[in-house]
């Protein structure tokens, strides 16, 4: 055959061929590639980032949390089961809001506006007094001997510290009067057994004469005001129910009462939604520019879901940080039509030729070519799965139990996508369902946007109905000469649930 | 048999070693090259065969199993790589036709005289269809069924395709033989 002369010489010099690559220059192309880990670990990085912030400030909340047991979140008070006392006083520092239960009969007043160079941030429990096991606290910067004005009765937190040159300075302010106050009446004084074990290298407190620790940043003395009986550790108490209208509690997962709310709440939730994706498709290569306006007529969108798992860190300004996982499905179909041309050639009798002079039969053989064409149409699915891990930054703006937030962050995306086909009559082939199609070379960065209403049905639950915005990510493997970028907007319902001690 | 450096850089490649990596680019990417633009319409869209069908190789290299040629090993990968991109642009291609192209006379003197570039021009004349299968057959030497499998066609219309190439690189050769006489 004169043709295999042709095919032998062109595989040997075919076979032998080598052609000038810069191999530099490729292997700067191939080396982020087939270098995965990197990106591997970005993506932990990041996502290690979120929940590393928030499982840190989780224990800062609960350290705060048992320094700052609120007489507001409370549910229930302990009182010694005595008369009530002659007099109390709790000096709150904006005054503005005041929880006191009524049965104590407490005369609250008005705190003096602070007084410069001393912090009032006195957390005491003081349950040694009314029989309980908490120990005194406090984070009051002084460095003379002190005393802690408590209303022990109440195991408040809403505690007043007053250092010596303090309490001679309100001597002359007439509005005060705190030193009279105090000195009027004869204070009993309890020491915690974790103080006595603290009182080394203490001095004298000229106000009451007892032991205090000139250097210490805790109160080494509870006074309480006006008792006649104070009570011993072994004395019965009483547990009382607050009852809502006796306190002013704040609403329902909020921190409105600086004084006595945590520093940060945690929450956790569940969300939900369906969301339009908006997407958009370029090509750089003007051959697909046919098959890309195809697309994008009949391209429709069956089916786009998001549900997610979110944990929160809140302020008491309301202010919070949101991170955990969402998972996002979008499902487009579109389609194609055409017609596949199929030859075939046979070698056989091509036609029988009779002489009709001679009666002599020629058959004449060759190749006879059979031409079959099929009209197909095939609809190829875009399954396109989306893994985020958002970090946001929300304000959340409460009036009474309906809050309006709103938060906007960054977000990192990973999406897997599958593809798929039906064809019909025909035998057309399509590779592109090669699972190693399936997986992006790299993740992307976005952001999110979102405002929402919540509604709380109880202090600790809340219901939220929002908009989202996810900003425009590219889906589209780096060797696709498609660029499938895709935004989303939606409707997102979420449940949310707030640790509040 | 391979050679001891080829071993290295077999090993070098699993362990995800970068220096063996560029090695191995280095050592087949120009007989790589030849293959990918034996498969493609242009250098640049050879280039961009090369490049994946190489990262393919690199991430994949844990597959090779030690059993016949690495060689072959990887020039298979990029051929499949090939076939692949040229499904994903198939929707440009799909429709292919063919001129009914008269005989003409065949000049086998002129055969050894043609270099690569022109035998692959002449190839590359070919529809698109006819191309494939004619590389796949007569220069990588695949059997009607393995181009079968590998294209998910039947091995008959590999088998008439290829009759079909044969037709009309009879009536493409007579150019260049006229030239050179």
């Amino acid at each position: 055959m004169k043709t295999n002369d042709f095919e032998k010489i062109a595989r040997e010099k075919l076979t032998q061929d080598t052609y000038p690559v810069d191999v530099d220059a490729l292997w700067d192309a191939i080396e982020p590639e087939v270098r995965p880990r990197k990106r591997k670990r970005f993506l932990f990085l990041w996502m290690a980032t979120g929940f590393g912030l928030l499982i840190s400030l989780f224990f800062i909340t609960q350290k705060d949390s048992r320094l700052a047991q609120s007489p507001i979140s409370s549910a229930e008070k302990i009182h010694a089961n005595l008369a009530p006392p002659i007099d109390t006083i709790e000096y709150l520092k904006d005054s503005k809001k005041i929880s006191r239960p009524k049965v104590a009969d407490n005369k609250l007043k008005k705190a003096p506006k602070d007084i410069p160079g001393f912090t009032n941030t006195v957390k005491s429990n003081v349950k040694d007094i009314s029989g309980s096991t908490n120990t005194v606290k406090s984070n009051v910067k002084t460095t003379s001997a002190f005393v802690a004005v408590s209303d022990s009765y109440h195991s408040s937190s809403s505690h007043r510290s007053f250092t010596r040159a303090e309490m001679d300075e309100t001597q002359n302010t007439p509005s005060l009067q705190i030193k009279q106050e105090v000195l009027s009446l004869t204070p009993k004084i309890k020491i915690t057994k974790q103080e006595q074990e603290d009182q080394q290298g203490v001095e004298a407190d000229a106000v009451t004469g007892i032991p205090a620790r000139t250097e210490d940043k805790q109160p080494i003395a509870t006074v309480v005001l006006g008792n006649q009986n104070v009570p011993e550790k072994n004395d019965p108490v009483e547990i009382e129910e607050r009852e809502e209208t006796d306190v002013l509690l704040p609403p329902p997962g909020q921190s409105k009462t600086r004084n006595n709310a945590p520093r940060l709440l945690l929450g956790g939730g569940v969300h939900t939604g369906v969301s339009y994706q908006m997407v958009e498709l370029t090509t750089s290569d003007p051959a697909n520019e046919a098959w890309l306006q195809n697309r994008i007529e009949t391209e429709s969108n069956l089916e786009q879901i998001t549900v997610g798992v979110e944990a929160l860190l809140k302020t008491k300004f309301n202010w919070y940080l949101r991170t955990g996982v969402d998972y996002h499905r979008s499902v487009s179909q579109f389609e194609f039509s055409g017609t596949l041309i199929d030859e075939k050639e046979t070698n056989g009798l091509i036609k029988t030729i009779r002489n009709p002079f001679n009666g002599v039969v020629t058959e004449e053989y060759g190749v006879t070519s059979e031409r079959t064409e099929t009209l197909w149409n095939k609809k190829i699915f875009n399954k396109i799965h989306q893994i985020n891990t958002p970090i946001i930054i929300g304000k959340e703006f409460s009036l009474t139990n309906w809050t309006v937030g709103v938060e906007a962050g960054a977000l990192l995306n990973w999406s897997l996508r599958q593809s798929g086909q039906i064809l019909d009559g025909s035998n057309f082939y399509y590779l592109d369902d090669d699972p190693n199609d399936w997986f992006r070379n790299k993740t992307e960065m976005g952001w999110l946007g979102s405002i929402q209403v919540g509604y709380f049905f109880t202090p600790k639950t809340q219901l939220l109905v929002g908009v989202v915005y996810q900003s425009p990510i590219t889906l589209s493997e780096d060797h696709n000469p498609i660029l499938q970028k895709q935004s989303n907007i939606g409707l997102q319902v979420a449940a949310r649930y707030w640790l509040v001690n | 048999m391979k050679s001891t450096e080829e071993h290295k850089i077999i090993a070098g490649c699993q362990a995800r070693n970068a220096f063996y990596q560029k090695e191995l680019v280095k050592r087949y990417s120009g007989k790589l090259m030849a293959i990918c633009r034996r498969y493609a319409r242009d250098d640049a869209s050879a280039k961009d065969i090369l490049q994946e069908g190489l990262i393919k190789v690199l991430k994949d290299i844990d597959q090779y199993q030690g059993k016949g040629s690495f060689e072959g090993w990887i020039k298979k990968i990029v051929i499949n790589t090939a076939l692949q991109q040229r499904s994903r642009k198939r929707f440009t291609y799909e429709i292919y036709s063919y001129e009914n192209l008269p005989e003409g006379k065949i000049l086998p003197e002129v055969y050894s005289q043609l270099s690569v570039e022109e035998l692959i021009a002449i190839i590359n004349q070919l529809p698109e269809g006819f191309r494939v299968i004619f590389n796949l057959y007569v220069i990588e030497g695949y059997s009607h069924e393995e181009i079968a499998q590998m294209l998910a066609i039947t091995p008959s219309t590999s088998r008439s395709q290829l009759a079909r190439a044969r037709k009309i690189l009879q009536k493409k050769i007579i150019l260049p033989s006229k030239i050179r006489i």
